[in-house]
């Protein structure tokens, strides 16, 4: 008010000044913000879990879960999905290098930034759970290493299955469309993966063998110690085995949807 | 015509109802696609309590709470901060109506189609719950109260939406409103009994929780539909849903006042 009387009808540029300087160094908080509603979330489905008197495995599992998929996921198909429809593909296309590499290395440098503060949040959920409602299974600490072993693995696996979904916009004609089958595949990601409940409480065992496993119920079973040696190695070269394959369809789905694009000449 | 005639001047509301139906029509395929997410998302929640033993009665208060979630859903927070952040919120407020009401019109004619959707996702999700894994507890009785709530809960739900939307007056930057945004979901998610029956919470939290507005979203609803209160905690519950309407309604009128004020201040 002070400033308002002082700076007379020139208050709007003192204003002009504020308010960009706001925008500029804006982004931060949102950042800050959006971790409560992570925590909040986690929190609540958490204690579902409470309520029916779950085991510390479980907790483990579901806590400790959160806070390896805050470490490797990549939410790429918004991104890929808005240069299909933009048609900013064409511009990645002309580059020298594969388009594969370039978003691969693109969303790495991205992840760097969001996930450790996504991870900072289940860090703080996990804490408060576990110092309330929760109890944690203390594993061996070489089962740690191992899975920080997987990291590169349920990594890759996450950012490929987005990037082939996000290659469906090739076959979608309306962007919103689109938008609204990326929240059905979250949604379905969410449950196959074992974000909310452990994939071998669902008594279906093939779904143990899905790519989805590999980003958040296998690395937990190791942790948790379900697995021999022999079953270890195993898991490693499942998911190396899927990396390899989901690459090869991410390809073929890449070549089939230029196709369709080209051929209409879009 | 003859609705033109029967309604006289007051045919713009109804216009501007079906002008929203009209316009929330488009996107059908993407819309259908999307209910599959709603129906894994019941079904996940369900499970949960499942394997936590949950008796009938919350199954059917979570089951049930979906299908009533849906049918008085109003995500109006989206639309008045894009409205704010957009300006084009100047072009509303120069229309000879009061905006809020105006508003509010607008967004039964939207949430009626997309309603509808959601309503479908649910029933299927609840279907092949009950017909799976959990049956559900249904109850004739009191279906009538029911859906005397939906008027009151759709009205908390729009007031509620347009206070959190208010918030892009005072936050200058388009992805700061996001951060409010997901925290009001997500204390929605967690307090409005859509995850939790607000029973299954510690007692002196439960007490706290049922008085506050977001109680009226699914928790209320449910308890009257599944016989636990009495006639007079019923009546009870509709005046207290009315009051927390009038009470919200006036506070969001003075913070879009408050809202309006600070952007027009420096002719920004």
């Amino acid at each position: 008010m002070m400033l308002k009387k002082l700076l007379g009808r020139n208050y709007k540029w003192w204003y002009l000044v504020k308010y960009n300087f706001d925008v500029n160094s804006s982004g931060a908080f949102s950042l800050v913000i959006a971790q409560l509603s992570i925590i909040l979330n986690t929190l609540t489905l958490t204690y579902v879990w409470a309520i029916g008197q779950a085991s510390a495995a479980v907790f483990t599992y579901l806590l400790l879960g959160r806070i390896y998929r805050g470490l490797i996921e990549s939410f790429g198909a918004t991104n890929i999905s808005q240069k299909i429809i933009t048609g900013g593909i064409s511009k990645d296309l002309i580059l020298p290098q594969s388009y594969f590499k370039i978003d691969f290395f693109n969303t790495l440098g991205e992840r760097f930034v969001h996930n450790p503060i996504n991870v900072t949040a289940y860090i703080f959920a996990a804490i408060v759970a576990f110092n309330t409602f929760a109890t944690f299974y203390n594993s061996d600490p070489i089962k740690i290493l191992l899975l920080i072993l997987f990291v590169p693995i349920s990594f890759y696996i996450f950012y490929i299955l987005n990037f082939i979904f996000g290659l469906s916009a090739f076959f979608f004609k309306d962007p919103r469309n689109f938008n609204r089958s990326y929240q059905s595949f979250i949604a379905l990601h969410a449950v196959l993966t074992g974000l909310y409940i452990p994939l071998d409480k669902l008594s279906l065992p093939f779904i143990e063998n899905t790519p989805f496993a590999y980003i958040l119920h296998q690395p937990m079973q190791i942790y948790l110690g379900k697995y021999t040696t022999n079953q270890t190695i195993q898991v490693f070269l499942g998911g190396l085995a899927w990396c390899l394959v989901l690459y090869i369809l991410a390809k073929i789905v890449f070549k089939l949807g230029l196709k369709k694009n080209e051929s209409v000449g879009l | 015509m003859a609705l033109t005639k029967l309604l006289g001047k007051n045919y713009k509301w109804w216009y501007i109802i079906w002008f929203s139906i009209t316009r929330e029509s488009v996107g059908f395929k993407g819309f259908i696609v999307y209910q599959f997410s709603n129906i894994v998302r019941i079904l996940t929640t369900v499970y949960i309590w499942y394997l936590a033993n949950a008796d009938t009665f919350t199954i059917s208060y979570l089951l049930l709470g979906q299908i009533y979630k849906s049918i008085v859903e109003n995500t109006y927070y989206f639309r008045i901060s894009d409205l704010i952040y957009t300006s084009t919120i100047s072009s509303d407020l120069l229309q000879p109506k009061p905006f809020l009401f105006t508003q509010f019109v607008k967004s039964i004619g939207a949430r009626i189609v997309k309603n509808i959707y959601f309503v479908f996702g649910a029933v299927v999700g609840v279907l092949i719950a009950s017909l799976t894994f959990a049956p559900v507890q249904l109850s004739f009785a009191n279906l009538f109260l029911l859906i005397l709530m939906v008027p009151i809960s759709f009205t908390l739900n729009f007031i509620l939406g347009a206070l959190v939307g208010c918030i892009a007056f005072f936050v200058r930057d388009r992805r700061d409103y996001e951060g409010y945004r997901n925290s009001y979901e997500a204390i929605l998610f967690a307090i409005s009994g859509v995850a939790i029956p607000l029973y299954k919470f510690p007692f002196w939290l439960f007490k706290i929780l049922e008085f506050l507005p977001t109680a009226w979203i699914i928790h209320h609803p449910m308890q009257i539909y599944l016989g636990k209160y009495n006639t007079n905690q019923t009546i009870l519950v509709f005046l207290g849903g009315l009051t927390w309407c009038i009470v919200l309604y006036i506070l969001a009128k003075i913070i879009f006042k408050l809202g309006l004020k600070r952007n027009e201040s420096v002719g920004l």
